[in-house]
C-alpha cells in the first residue's frame, strides 16, 4: 500500500471513529457492536483468580477495622447475646422478613454465572461467562446475596455478557431509604423510612449518589451512615422490590443549596470484585 | 511487523486489563495496560503498521468496555500520531523514553476522554433504557479529572516494567529497521 493511500485510509478510520464517539447517538453504534467479550475469558478468568488471591493476602477483608480490642470483645459479647435470642426466633423470623421470603422465591428464578472480568475502560461493568445460547438476554437483572448488582446490557452468542453495575455513571434506579431492625412492637424486619422515593444515580468508582434530598426531612426520618437504600422502582420486577442497593456512607450539604444534601451510598461489597452472580433469567 | 504476534499481544494485554481492573485500582482508577502496548508498538513498528496497530488496539478495548465505540480507537490513533512525531529524537529502548511517551500518551487519552465526557455527557437511563421522568432535570455525571489523572500516573509508573518486558520479546514482532533521520550533532 503506497504511503499516500495509507494516509487516506487512516484519516478515514480516524474520522469514522470520531463520528462514532462524538456525533452518532449510542443507540445506533451499539447495534453494530460485536460481542467479543467471551473470547477473552481464557486469559481473564485465571488472571482474575490470581489477582483475587493476591488481594486477599495483601488486603484481607476486615483489615480496615481500627477499633480497639476492648471494643471488639465487648461487641462480640453483645452479639453472642443477640445470637442466642435470634436462634429461638428463627422460624418466626422467616415469616416476618419480607426480604427473606422474596430472596427465597428469587433463588428459583436465578441462575448463577461466573464473572470473567471487569470493564476494559473506565466504567463500572462486569463481564459474565454466559451467552444468548445459555438464555441470557439484554435487560436481565443481576443480583448477589448482598443485593442488586446491575442489569445485563449486551449479550453475545460467542460468549460474554456485559453487565452494567448499579454504580456505573449511566445507571439510574428509584430507591427508598430503609432500616433493618426491630420496630416498636419488637418485630424484626425492613422498615421504610418516612421519605419520598428517591432517584439513585451511579457515581462510578463503586459508589452511588442520591441528589437533592431535603436535609431536615432526611435527618428527621433517621437517614444516617449505615441506613439501607433499597429498590423501589415500578419498572423493576416486583421480586426485586426492597432488594438492597447499598448503605449510606455520608451526607454532604450541596454548595448551591444549604437546605439540600447529596447522599453517598456504597454497596455492601465491591461489585467489581465479584466472582459469581445470579441472573434472573427464569 | 508480524500481525499474528501483535494480536497475541493485544489479546494478553486486554485480557489482563479486563481481569485486574477491579482489583488493582487507586481511587477508582486502574492502570491502562493497553496504552503501554500501544506505546511499545508505536516506538518500534514501521509507521503504517504502528498507526494501524494503535487504532486496532483502541477499537478492541472499546468493544470490551461500555465506552462509545470509536472513543479509544480515536484516542490511541491520535497518540500514535503524536508519539511518531517525536520518537525520532529519542532513544527507543531507554526507560525514560518509555516513561515520557507513556505520560504523553496518557495525558492525550485523558484529555480526549474528558472532552468526550464534557461534549457528550452520559445521561442516566433506567433499566428499561429510558431517561427518568423527573420534575427537575438530573445533571449528567461527567468523568472525574482526578480519577483520570490517577489512571495516567499508575500507567506511567508501570511503563518501565511493562514496556521493558515487551522489549525482551521485541524480536518476535519482526520489526523492520526503518530509516531514521541522522543526528546532525554526531555528524560533526
Amino acid at each position: 500500500m503506497s504511503r499516500l493511500r495509507f494516509q487516506h485510509v487512516f484519516a478515514a478510520l480516524m474520522l469514522l471513529a470520531a463520528l462514532s464517539a462524538f456525533v452518532l447517538p449510542p443507540r445506533l453504534t451499539s447495534r453494530a457492536h460485536p460481542e467479543i467479550q467471551g473470547l477473552f475469558a481464557p486469559i481473564a478468568w485465571p488472571v482474575r483468580a490470581v489477582a483475587e488471591r493476591v488481594m486477599a493476602r495483601v488486603n484481607p477483608p476486615g483489615a480496615a477495622d481500627a477499633r480497639s480490642k476492648e471494643a471488639i470483645f465487648k461487641e462480640n459479647e453483645e452479639l453472642r447475646q443477640v445470637n442466642v435470642t435470634l436462634q429461638s426466633e428463627l422460624s418466626q423470623l422467616r415469616e416476618a422478613m419480607n426480604l427473606w421470603d422474596k430472596l427465597g422465591s428469587l433463588k428459583e428464578r436465578c441462575t448463577p454465572f461466573a464473572v470473567v472480568g471487569g470493564d476494559a475502560g473506565a466504567r463500572d461493568s462486569l463481564l459474565l461467562r454466559g451467552s444468548s445460547v445459555e438464555g441470557l438476554r439484554d435487560g436481565m437483572f443481576v443480583i448477589h446475596p448482598g443485593g442488586v448488582v446491575g442489569v445485563i446490557g449486551r449479550v453475545g452468542w460467542l460468549g460474554g455478557a456485559q453487565t452494567q453495575l448499579v454504580t456505573d455513571r449511566n445507571f439510574v434506579v428509584r430507591g427508598a431509604f430503609a432500616n433493618y431492625g426491630r420496630d416498636d412492637a419488637g418485630k424484626l424486619g425492613l422498615r421504610r423510612l418516612r421519605l419520598p422515593a428517591v432517584l439513585v444515580n451511579g457515581l462510578g468508582n463503586g459508589e452511588m449518589l442520591v441528589q437533592r434530598v431535603v436535609r431536615d426531612d432526611a435527618v428527621q426520618a433517621g437517614v444516617a451512615a449505615g441506613t439501607w437504600l433499597v429498590v423501589n422502582d415500578p419498572d423493576w420486577p416486583a421480586e426485586l422490590r426492597d432488594q438492597r442497593l447499598g448503605v449510606v456512607v455520608d451526607m454532604t450539604t450541596r454548595r448551591d443549596s444549604a437546605l439540600h444534601v447529596d447522599v453517598r451510598v456504597r454497596p455492601p461489597s465491591d461489585l467489581r470484585q465479584l466472582r459469581w452472580v445470579m441472573v434472573m433469567n427464569k | 511487523m508480524r500481525w499474528y504476534v501483535y494480536f497475541i499481544l493485544a489479546y494478553i494485554v486486554l485480557g489482563a486489563q479486563v481481569a485486574v481492573g477491579g482489583f488493582v485500582s487507586v481511587r477508582g482508577a486502574a492502570p491502562n495496560l493497553a496504552l503501554l502496548g500501544v506505546i511499545f508498538i508505536v516506538l518500534h513498528a514501521p509507521r503504517d503498521a504502528a498507526l494501524l496497530g494503535c487504532f486496532a488496539m483502541g477499537l478492541l478495548q472499546d468493544l470490551l468496555s461500555t465506552h462509545p465505540v470509536g472513543l479509544l480507537a480515536f484516542a490511541y490513533g491520535f497518540v500514535g500520531l503524536l508519539v511518531r512525531a517525536v520518537h525520532q529524537m529519542m532513544h527507543r529502548d531507554h526507560p525514560l523514553t518509555h516513561v515520557a511517551m507513556s505520560l504523553l500518551g496518557g495525558l492525550t487519552v485523558m484529555a480526549i476522554v474528558l472532552i468526550h465526557g464534557w461534549w457528550r455527557p452520559v445521561l442516566p437511563h433506567t433499566a428499561l433504557g429510558e431517561a427518568p421522568a423527573l420534575a427537575t432535570p438530573m445533571a449528567a455525571l461527567r468523568p472525574s479529572v482526578a480519577t483520570e489523572f490517577m489512571r495516567v500516573v499508575l500507567t506511567v509508573l508501570l511503563s518501565p516494567l511493562v514496556i521493558g518486558l515487551l522489549q525482551w520479546a521485541k524480536k518476535l514482532f519482526g520489526f523492520r529497521q526503518e530509516y531514521r533521520r541522522a543526528n546532525l550533532r554526531s555528524s560533526h
